[in-house]
């Protein structure tokens, strides 16, 4: 993978989660994490190679059926991406709204949901009034509420205290519990640690280290 | 207030939107103006079709000396026997010379000028509906009778009438016409600057799963409340414009009877209910416009 005339940013990344499992994507800044997490969520297209999502090669879907595999993926983007003009429940209830959701059933599950990520007392607070670490729960929030089946999560515990990571990252367990299959980038290494998941290690565009081989297919 | 449903794309606010309720309004007025012309025109050529068919002036040219001046009534008298015997028609009715005047009044004016005049004399002929008459024969015999006197049944001057009609229906289609582009051409810059501005959004939205559809549903949304305000505005303007020119040519009583036809728009119901669709079919158009604009723009992205 490369950007136009740019220096290759992935190169030879080959590996395959199993639907179901956990796992994080470790490396130092400018690793590639953050590219791979894109390619996968289908925010860029690879300039060689081939990815593989939910059992279809990517390179032969149609434009028009893009809309229906991004639902079954949530992320939870390093800089937040959230609208700025919606309330913390309208940008939460938005992949529902997207995916045709009853309003009764969005008015069921956001709160709950906004409630166990500490932010039930936010619900109409506009994003620019919250902290980043508030913000960044609300994009967590945003990403699981549809369930999806693969959940990519780049850094999302950069900006939280320690109690409020591992509480998201409890979070990530229960939905992988549920079935979603969860890859999570992170540089920090004692989170990783604190939890027994395998690791896919970037360094330098290159998958390396005992994860990377273990996962790759 | 805790359930409003917001839009999903921060349109309301945008600069590029902001001038386009004018813009719509002015497109409204100009075409509700133009298609009440459009209207008016037929309706017009309509009255005198109507008026005029069935009819048939003979003309008999003024006496020019004093011998065809003493004879004028008695060769009157005998082509208004030969039309009553002609098949087809169904009266002929000489008009006297002050009726003759009469008619000349209204442009002319009443006083000694008009009695100076030579003035030919008029037979007002009435035709049997679908009788079929051979006006070629006629127009031969009456020839051999008064030479000089013509037959006019209207056509050449209900041709000329239709034909300014047809112009002016023209004009007016032509003008509706640029309208409609130039209300399609502001919806879609309005549209794409919309897109350009909210691109991360966009971009947001897409990856979440949004359909081109979705989004495009936002952009109409916001064209649809937009035109409605723009269509209100100018339909409410041009209807104003239409009532006060309606009411001018009705009171147009004191003017020759052609004239005050002729300027009258003379609309009815059936048209005021076709002016109001305009409005409804300018906001059809910029909802439709905008939906468009933004599913090719979209299709574009990766």
């Amino acid at each position: 993978m490369r950007f136009r005339d740019g220096p290759t940013v992935l190169e030879e990344v080959s590996f395959f989660l199993q639907s179901g499992s956990f796992h994080f994507l470790t490396g130092p800044s400018g690793a590639g994490k953050s590219t791979l997490l894109k390619i996968i969520y289908l925010g860029l297209k690879p300039t060689s190679g081939r990815v593989r999502l939910f059992d279809r090669d990517v390179a032969g879907i149609a434009r028009a059926e893009l809309p229906a595999l991004r639902r079954k993926i949530g992320v939870v983007f390093q800089d937040f991406r959230l609208l700025g003009h919606l309330s913390v429940l309208d940008n939460v209830a938005l992949p529902l709204r997207i995916a045709g959701a009853k309003e009764a059933l969005i008015r069921r599950h956001v709160p709950e949901l906004l409630d166990w990520v500490g932010l039930g007392e936010h619900v109409n607070a506009l994003p620019a009034t919250l902290s980043g670490g508030q913000q960044q729960r609300v994009a967590i929030a945003r990403a699981v509420i549809g369930r999806p089946k693969l959940l990519l999560a780049d850094e999302p515990t950069g900006n939280v205290d320690d109690q409020i990571a591992m509480r998201l990252l409890y979070l990530f367990e229960e939905l992988n519990r549920m079935g979603t299959t969860v890859m999570i980038a992170t540089h920090n290494q004692g989170l990783v640690d604190r939890f027994s998941y395998p690791q896919l290690h970037l360094r330098g565009g290159r998958l390396i280290g005992p994860g990377g081989d273990s996962a790759a297919a | 207030m805790f359930w409003r449903r917001h839009s999903d794309l921060p349109l309301r606010g945008d600069a590029s939107s902001r001038f386009l309720p004018w813009i719509v309004a002015v497109m409204v007025f100009l075409a509700v103006l133009a298609v009440a012309g459009l209207l008016a025109a037929q309706n017009v050529v309509g009255r005198w079709q109507w008026a005029l068919s069935g009819t048939l002036t003979v003309q008999v040219p003024p006496p020019t000396d004093a011998k065809t001046a003493a004879t004028l009534e008695g060769r009157i008298g005998q082509i208004v026997d030969l039309l009553r015997r002609t098949p087809g028609i169904a009266s002929a009715t000489p008009l006297s010379e002050p009726e003759t005047r009469a008619l000349l009044e209204p442009w002319l004016g009443a006083g000694t000028a008009i009695e100076e005049l030579p003035l030919p004399r008029l037979i007002d002929v009435t035709l049997i509906p679908n009788a079929g008459v051979d006006f070629a024969a006629l127009e031969g015999r009456l020839a051999a009778l008064a030479p000089g006197a013509t037959l006019d049944d209207h056509g050449r001057w209900l041709g000329d009438l239709v034909r300014l009609a047809q112009s002016v229906e023209a004009v007016a289609a032509a003008i509706v016409a640029l309208v409609a582009l130039a209300a399609v051409a502001a919806v879609v810059f309005a549209v794409r600057t919309g897109l350009a501005i909210h691109r991360e959004v966009i971009d947001v939205l897409h990856l979440i799963g949004a359909r081109d559809s979705y989004i495009a549903r936002e952009f109409a949304r916001q064209a649809f409340t937009l035109s409605l305000l723009g269509a209100l505005l100018g339909a409410l303007l041009a209807g104003g414009a239409l009532a006060v020119l309606q009411r001018m040519g009705q009171g147009l009583d004191g003017a020759p009877a052609p004239m005050a036809g002729m300027l009258s728009l003379g609309l009815e119901m059936a048209d005021w209910i076709l002016l109001a669709t305009v409005p409804l079919v300018a906001i059809l158009l910029s909802v439709i416009t905008a939906r468009l604009s933004v599913i090719r723009a979209l299709s574009r992205l990766v």
